[in-house]
C-alpha cells in the first residue's frame, strides 16, 4: 500500500483548535411546508437474509442487499408477487481475486450493467450482466478493473461503462474530485474545492473530515456529493473531462477539531450529521443520518439512532421538489428507479424483530 | 429469532476479536501488520479508541454501508495511513 508522508505533522497539532465554520440553523425548513408526502408503509414479505442488510440497490426487480458480517459482501433477491426472494449470495469476503472486504455496488442501466467496487483497497472493479441475477455470481463472465490502487481515493463511481472512473480525492483542498480510466497510474483532478474553513488545517484532515457519497444520475454526466458528517451536498456534470454547472443544495462545512497526532479530525457532535444520498433519473434523494444530539433535537419527530422519518426530494436543477414523511422511522432507505416506492428496514413495534417495508409515493399535485 | 442469534454470534465473535487484537497490538507495540488492519476491517464493528492510540479515533457502529469511519494511522516507520471502517462513522459522542 503506498503511504504518504507528512513530516512534522506533529509540531503542529496544538496549533488548531478547531476547523469547521459555525453551522447553519437547525431549524425547521419552511421550504418543505407545503411540499410534504406522508407515506404509509407496509412489511414486504422476504426471505431472512434480507433482514441481516446494511442497505440495498435496487433496479427494476432486482435488488442488491449489503451483508454486514457474513461470508458473502451481498445477498441479490427479485421481487416476486410483492416479496422479497433469495437468488444468491455474491462475491466472497476475502483477498481472492475475485473477493473484496469490502464492496460498492453500483447499477449502470446505460449497459444492463452490475459494477462491484473494491471499497476497502480501492484495486479493481468488476462488471457483470445484471440482466440474469442466477448468473451473478459466475465469475468467469465478470469483466475486471483495474484501479489506480491510492488510498487517498474514495466513494469511487464509474463515468462509463467500459473503465472510466470518478472519485473523492481526499487529500487535496483545491481538487475534492479526480477522474481516472482503468489502468491509469494517475488521476485526473477536477476543479472542485473543499469548503472553505479555518485556515492552517491540513488538507488531509479537511479530506477525512468531508468525506461522502458520490452518486451519478443514470443515464446522464452528473453526479451528486453529499458529505456524511454534515450538511454539505454539492451537485456538478462532467463536460470534456471538466467539471462544470458546480452548484450546492447544503453548504454547511464540518465542524472538527484535531486529534493528537495533529492530523486525524475529531468531528464536532454540534453540527447536524450529513445526509444518505441517493440518485435516480428524475431526483436527488437526500435523507439525515441523525446520528447526533443535534440532530434528534433539531427534528419534528425523535427518531432512534440512525434513523430518520424524513427524505428531502431535489430534481437535478436543484429545485425542491418533495419531503418524503414516513409514518415510522427507518434505516437505510431506498427508493426504486422509477421513484414510485421506497423500500427500508424498520423495527416493527408489533415484533421483536426487524423487519424490511415498501411505501408508495403519491405526487404532490 | 434466527435473525438475534447471527447478531449474537457475531457480536461475540467480534468481541474476542478486538480482545486479540488489542493484546497483539500493545505487544507490538504501534507497528500495525496488514494482517490486523484487514481483521479490524472484515469485523465491521466499534473499535475500541485505544486500539489506535495515535489517531484515538473512535468509531460507532451504524449499519447502513454508506458510513464509513476514516482515519489515519501512525504507522512504526513515520508514514501516514488512512484506514477505512465501514458501516461505521466516526463518533462524534466520544469524548476522550
Amino acid at each position: 500500500m503506498k503511504n504518504f508522508l507528512y513530516p512534522g505533522m506533529l509540531v503542529v497539532t496544538v496549533l488548531f483548535s478547531r476547523c469547521g465554520n459555525i453551522p447553519e440553523s437547525a431549524g425547521t425548513d419552511s421550504l418543505w411546508d407545503d411540499r410534504t408526502v406522508e407515506v404509509a408503509t407496509s412489511t414486504v414479505p422476504c426471505d431472512d437474509e434480507a433482514l441481516l442488510t446494511g442497505g440495498m440497490e435496487i433496479s427494476g426487480d432486482r435488488f442488491v442487499m449489503y451483508n454486514i458480517s457474513q461470508p458473502d459482501l451481498f445477498g441479490c433477491f427479485r421481487l416476486r408477487n410483492d416479496s422479497l426472494v433469495f437468488v444468491a449470495p455474491l462475491q466472497k469476503r476475502g483477498n481472492g481475486p475475485y473477493e473484496a472486504l469490502m464492496s460498492q455496488a453500483v447499477f449502470m442501466p446505460e449497459c444492463d450493467g452490475l459494477f462491484l467496487i473494491d471499497r476497502q483497497t480501492g484495486r479493481k472493479a468488476f462488471r457483470i450482466d445484471s440482466a440474469d441475477p442466477e448468473k451473478w455470481s459466475d465469475v468467469k463472465s465478470w469483466r475486471a478493473f483495474e484501479l489506480p490502487n491510492k488510498p487517498n481515493l474514495m466513494s469511487i463511481v464509474p463515468t462509463d461503462c467500459s473503465g472510466g472512473f470518478i472519485a473523492q480525492l481526499l487529500d487535496d483542498r483545491r481538487h475534492m474530485f479526480c477522474t481516472f480510466r482503468s489502468g491509469d497510474s494517475t488521476v485526473a483532478p477536477l476543479s472542485i474545492p473543499y469548503p472553505e474553513v479555518s485556515e492552517g488545517c491540513p488538507d488531509i484532515s479537511l479530506g477525512i473530515a468531508c468525506r461522502g457519497t458520490l452518486q451519478k444520475r443514470p443515464g446522464s454526466q452528473e453526479y451528486v456529493f453529499s458529505a456524511q458528517n454534515s450538511r454539505y451536498v454539492v451537485v456538478f456534470s462532467l463536460k470534456e473531462g471538466q467539471a462544470a454547472d458546480i452548484r450546492l443544495l447544503y453548504d454547511t462545512p464540518p465542524q472538527f477539531t484535531l486529534a493528537s497526532d495533529g492530523i486525524n479530525p475529531r468531528i464536532s457532535g454540534e453540527t447536524l450529521s450529513g445526509f444518505y444520498v441517493q440518485a435516480t433519473r428524475k431526483y436527488i434523494y437526500l435523507t439525515p443520518r441523525n446520528h447526533r444530539d443535534a440532530d434528534t433535537k433539531a427534528l419534528e419527530r425523535s427518531p432512534a439512532f440512525g434513523t430518520a422519518y424524513e427524505t428531502f426530494v431535489f430534481d437535478w436543477e436543484g429545485n425542491p421538489v418533495r419531503k418524503i414523511l414516513a409514518d415510522k422511522p427507518l434505516q437505510t432507505v431506498a427508493f426504486t428507479d422509477d421513484d414510485r416506492f421506497l423500500y427500508a428496514k424498520t423495527a416493527d413495534p408489533q415484533q421483536s424483530d426487524e423487519c424490511l417495508v415498501r411505501g408508495r409515493i403519491l405526487p404532490t399535485e | 429469532m434466527k435473525t438475534k442469534s447471527v447478531f449474537l454470534l457475531a457480536a461475540a465473535t467480534a468481541t474476542s476479536s478486538l480482545a486479540y487484537i488489542n493484546y497483539s497490538f500493545a505487544q507490538t507495540q504501534g507497528s500495525v501488520s496488514d494482517l490486523t488492519l484487514a481483521n479490524i476491517e472484515a469485523l465491521n464493528f466499534s473499535i475500541d479508541p485505544e486500539l489506535i492510540p495515535s489517531a484515538g479515533i473512535p468509531c460507532k457502529h451504524t449499519g447502513n454501508q454508506e458510513d464509513c469511519c476514516t482515519y489515519y494511522i501512525h504507522t512504526s516507520d513515520g508514514t501516514v495511513i488512512p484506514q477505512h471502517d465501514f458501516f461505521c462513522i466516526n463518533d462524534p459522542d466520544y469524548r476522550p
